[in-house]
């Protein structure tokens, strides 16, 4: 079917009030989320996903996919007015932002951030539906020793994602890969980890888990640092921008919207990585950048913004493609698609090309949504930031419990989730990062029954894996993105104590 | 009777009338306000349909379109809830365990026959008391067009010729295209590899690939790649022809004595009153036969067959002793090996409609 | 008063450590692959190695830079994280007894109360308001039932909606 085709398609499963419906109450709690500072698009994402298992897939994405956009664009509202991100994507925003806000030109930047996250996203999702089926179309010939480089791919990513911590960001995805090996074996059937307890052998339910990591963790961390936020938040008006101010940031926006949705296409790689490199790389090519930059520049407020929205768009490229995540957020959209028994990869284009085009339709249609709740309301929005935790998180782990429960029903998830809660304190407190771990618990299991299948598939020669050049391509790119941060890492230590 | 009845609907309305005054909402059914005084009337509550696989797939959808027609006939609501995991055990566990009182009706696919011998978990047709099949949908060989064989019987001899170098792939290790593969095998007495994938699309595509020989994963799932890609179906495993495709002989045809297939049912807690089993099956008997049901299973590639209380009853039973048998050739038994998370049977049948 | 917890990053290797022997333990009965195949517990095994490894690199690493990485703990800061994981702990412990309506309305109240909403008259009806309103979302609208009550429930009070929100 040709691609107008295929797009119409998609556009019928959109444009039904339902649908609609759940887009603008998407986008509503996502913008309302992510104005509240340490309310991340991920945690919303994970504690409100499993509202969408009664709804048919194609609308639960919709609601999703608003929350996700919008969160990552309302960040940007307290970043520039209290100098403290909404979201962790919305980090660089505060440089050039807070700086404008300071002179009193908040609705300026918060002008600027809206017309960039528009921009950033709209231009993403274009780039996904032009490169996704072509890149699914390839990617259906992949066999299981393609496959399981691949997977080994995204998980050497780990490292580059890794920030700081590279040795604890390697354990952290390890760990997910450990913790994904708990129940039935998927060659043999073999209960592992289940220690004779009988619901275990379906294994750890991913969501559960990531219910725990990023919400109930999230709720401790606040608590345990006080739930309360300053109250600091400043009144503004004229939130149209300026012809002017749109002249001056039309070329730092196409450029950071394209290099954001590619940065966003790499595995693990979301929208806090997009948003950082744009914006240092814009303050690089821009003239006269590197003197204005972080003195309130609206240039880097808009290569900040349209970089992480910009993200969201390229993380599916790699999510509905391969299978394979771009960030925490489009995780969980698999493994809410999975308890739809829908499995994304190559085979998603062939047996349910509406759902891939209502996707595309759907997530174009949010960012027009984003674009006219931002510029007529984002002075309301600014008034959330203030929003008392006492009620919130309360109400977060209401929703962590429940939505665990609602998985499937089963008072383990509940526990899973708990555990996961837990864990995932601890390691934020000793500074182990979690997004590696859900590449972990992503990756792992696709990575051993591949190799596994291969193996069998060549009767035990290894020979499966170095014959074909792909495969061959794939593992040297998964050795050059494990050793460069390993390099550089060492070269920095190095210079540092020169 | 009629008085106890009476008292416990007394009884709630006050209740409900309480809960109006403190503006919690009106009522409008009953249901869930029975007290045990309406235990004599069936249907007396809402009644729940337990899906063991996730929404979406083939089991669901076809569950969903007998609870939405039966509502009309049971004058109650129908409603499914999916619970899934280890292969299905988990919903089959929670409809055992449910009260045996005909308000919980488990779908009962063919691993409640097969989970049991793989280790997976202890639970069988015995726990349930069968209600009525709806649904086979037999295996299928169907290989590459470019291999060197096509017929079953040039399968068959190239197979002979070159053991272990056939390698069939399936939807999971354990599931029933696994054992229909090696069932077929084992009868004729060829030497083949089973590779498992995850789910009859990926087995499919396998075989387009070159990634593996063949596959038996059913005729709605390889029909796409029959009729407008590279693969060409050998045999089919049920006992007449598919109507999809007249001209692929059936295995008994060709004097092979294998007949295997994914199945679908319904059952309820073994100890239900039988008046109940008998009511549940008279609705749903007239579901099936409804031209609604019919061309929602014709349009969507599931194949009909029905079975009665009885019949299915006694069908699953020997489905139990057959997959034991099938199971312990493969060396899977208990003690751990064997059984996959992967929905058997017609997962996607848009398949055969998009076309 | 405050607490020292010292070494953390070393405990936290040795933890590791002792993660991945549990691994290697609990794999020894594994089924072996088909042929020359890999079998159940060689994945997880290779994981676990590589976690000791890492870890024992980590744990290398804190001893040279003889920097122990402590945590200073105080009193206030381990309540303020076990009062909420208290209270988190007893709500999905209670609620199979009271049912998830009651369960919620105790544990937001109880929770609020602790994190500063002293009026109960705001706490009560906000708790009433959130546990109703996600038992009728969960169970009518999106029919996935919550865990009712064994000793005591209130969702048996509450009226079914009319059938026809429920989406079958």
């Amino acid at each position: 079917m040709s691609v107008v085709g295929n797009l119409l398609q998609g556009a019928a499963i959109v444009y039904q009030p339902f649908a609609l419906a759940l887009i603008v109450a998407g986008v509503l709690i996502g913008m309302t989320m992510g104005s509240l500072p340490g309310m991340t698009a991920t945690m919303t994402v994970a504690v409100l996903v499993s509202f969408t298992f009664g709804m048919e897939a194609a609308e639960g994405m919709m609601l999703l996919l608003g929350i996700y956009g919008g969160a990552l664009y309302a960040g940007s509202i307290p970043a520039i007015l209290i100098r403290t991100p909404g979201t962790p994507s919305a980090a660089a925003t505060v440089f050039d932002g807070f700086p404008l806000a300071e002179r009193g030109l908040a609705g300026r930047a918060i002008a600027v951030a809206t017309v960039a996250s528009f921009v950033g996203g709209a231009v993403s999702v274009v780039l996904l539906a032009a490169l996704a089926p072509q890149i699914a179309s390839v990617a259906i010939e992949f066999g299981s020793a393609e496959y399981f480089a691949l997977a080994v791919f995204g998980l050497t990513i780990i490292a580059s994602v890794s920030g700081d911590s590279l040795l604890k960001g390697l354990v952290s995805g390890l760990l997910g890969m450990l913790l994904a090996t708990v129940g039935l074996d998927p060659v043999l059937a073999y209960p592992r980890f289940s220690f004779g307890f009988e619901p275990l052998t379906s294994g750890i339910q991913f969501i559960a888990v990531m219910i725990g990591l990023f919400g109930i963790a999230e709720g401790f961390l606040r608590y345990q640092r006080g739930i309360e936020t300053e109250q600091v938040s400043q009144e503004f008006t004229n939130v149209i921008p300026s012809r002017a101010d749109l002249s001056k940031i039309r070329n730092v926006v196409v450029g950071s919207s394209v290099a954001g949705a590619f940065i966003g296409a790499i595995p693990g790689a979301g929208g806090d990585i997009a948003s950082f490199v744009t914006y240092n790389e814009a303050k690089r090519w821009v003239e006269g950048a590197a003197a204005t930059f972080g003195d309130g520049d609206i240039r880097g407020v808009a290569a900040a913004e349209s970089g992480n929205n910009a993200s969201t768009g390229g993380a599916l490229i790699p999510t509905l493609t391969l299978g394979i995540p771009g960030d925490s957020v489009t995780a969980i959209l698999i493994g809410a698609l999975m308890v739809h028994g829908i499995r994304p990869g190559p085979g998603l284009f062939q047996d349910e090309p509406e759902l891939v085009y209502a996707i595309f339709v759907g997530f174009f249609t949010v960012y027009v949504v984003i674009l006219v709740f931002g510029l007529v309301g984002a002075r309301y929005w600014a008034r959330l930031i203030d929003f008392p935790g006492k009620y919130l998180w309360p109400a977060i782990f209401v929703l962590s419990i429940v939505g665990a429960f609602a998985l499937r029903g089963n008072v383990l998830d509940v526990w899973v989730a708990l555990g996961a809660g837990a864990l995932g304190y601890v390691m934020r407190v000793e500074d182990y990062p979690l997004a590696p771990m859900v590449l972990g618990l992503i990756l792992g299991p696709i990575a051993e029954v591949n190799l596994r299948r291969s193996l069998k598939l060549s009767g035990g020669s290894l020979e499966i894996f170095y014959s074909e050049p792909l495969t061959l391509g794939i593992f040297a790119l998964a050795a050059v993105s494990l050793v460069v941060p390993f390099v550089q890492a060492w070269r920095g230590s190095n210079t540092e104590s020169a | 009777m009629v008085g106890e009845d009476n008292d416990a609907i007394l009884e709630s309305t006050g209740r409900r009338r309480f809960l109006k005054a403190t503006g919690v909402g009106s009522a409008v059914g009953l249901a869930g306000l029975t007290g045990l005084g309406a235990a004599q009337e069936y249907p007396s509550d809402d009644i729940e349909l337990i899906v063991p696989w996730a929404a979406g797939g083939g089991t669901d959808r076809t569950a969903r379109q007998l609870a939405s027609l039966a509502e009309n006939e049971l004058d109650t609501s129908v409603f499914v809830t999916n619970q899934t995991g280890g292969s299905g055990s988990a919903g089959f566990r929670a409809a055992a365990n449910a009260e045996a009182d005909g308000h919980t009706v488990g779908v009962l696919t063919v691993e409640i026959a097969t989970i049991s011998h793989l280790g997976i978990a202890d639970i069988t047709p015995d726990d349930f008391d069968a209600v009525m099949q709806y649904n086979f949908d037999p295996a299928s060989l169907t290989v590459h067009e470019d291999a060197p064989y096509s017929t079953i019987e040039e399968f068959v001899s190239y197979a002979e010729d070159n053991p272990g170098e056939i390698r069939i792939s399936n939807s999971g290790i354990g599931a029933i295209w696994h054992l229909s593969a090696a069932q077929m095998a084992q009868q004729v007495g060829i030497d083949v590899e089973h590779i498992g994938y995850d789910g009859g699309a990926p087995a499919t595509q396998a075989v387009v690939n070159g990634e593996v020989e063949a596959t038996t994963a059913s005729a709605a799932e390889v029909a796409p790649q029959v009729q407008d890609g590279p693969l060409n179906m050998l045999a089919v495993f049920g006992e007449e022809r598919n109507d999809l495709f007249p001209d692929v002989p059936t295995l008994r045809e060709k004097d092979i004595d294998v007949t295997i297939g994914a199945w679908r049912g319904l059952g309820v807690p073994s100890g239900t009153p039988d008046e109940r089993v008998q009511t549940l099956n008279g609705a749903f008997q007239s579901v099936y036969e409804s031209d609604d049901f019919q061309s929602f299973m014709d349009e969507n590639g599931f194949g009909l067959v029905n079975r009665g209380p009885e019949e299915y009853g006694e069908f699953m039973a020997s489905e139990l002793d057959r997959f034991e048998e099938i199971v312990a050739n493969l060396g899977l038994g208990p003690g751990g090996d064997g059984g996959t998370e992967t929905e058997s049977g017609t997962t996607t049948a848009s398949e055969t409609t998009s076309s | 008063m405050a607490i020292d917890i010292r070494h953390t990053d070393k405990v936290g290797a040795a933890l590791l450590v002792a993660l991945s022997a549990g691994v290697f333990v609990a794999s020894r009965d594994f089924p072996s692959g088909f042929g020359e195949t890999p079998g159940a517990a060689f994945f997880p095994r290779v994981i676990a190695a590589t976690i000791a490894l890492l870890a024992a690199v980590l744990l290398v690493r804190s001893v040279v830079a003889r920097d122990p990485r402590t945590h200073s703990v105080g009193t206030e800061a381990v309540v303020r994280f076990a009062v909420p994981a208290g209270f988190l702990l007893a709500y999905v412990l209670v609620m199979p007894a009271v049912g998830f309506v009651l369960g919620t309305l105790g544990f937001l109240v109880g929770l609020m109360w602790y994190s500063g909403v002293r009026r109960l008259r705001t706490s009560v009806p906000l708790g009433v308001a959130i546990a109703v309103v996600l038992h009728y979302v969960f169970r009518a609208f999106l029919r996935v039932p919550l865990p009712e009550g064994s000793v005591v429930s209130l969702s048996e009070f509450l009226p079914s909606l009319p059938l026809v929100l429920g989406v079958a």
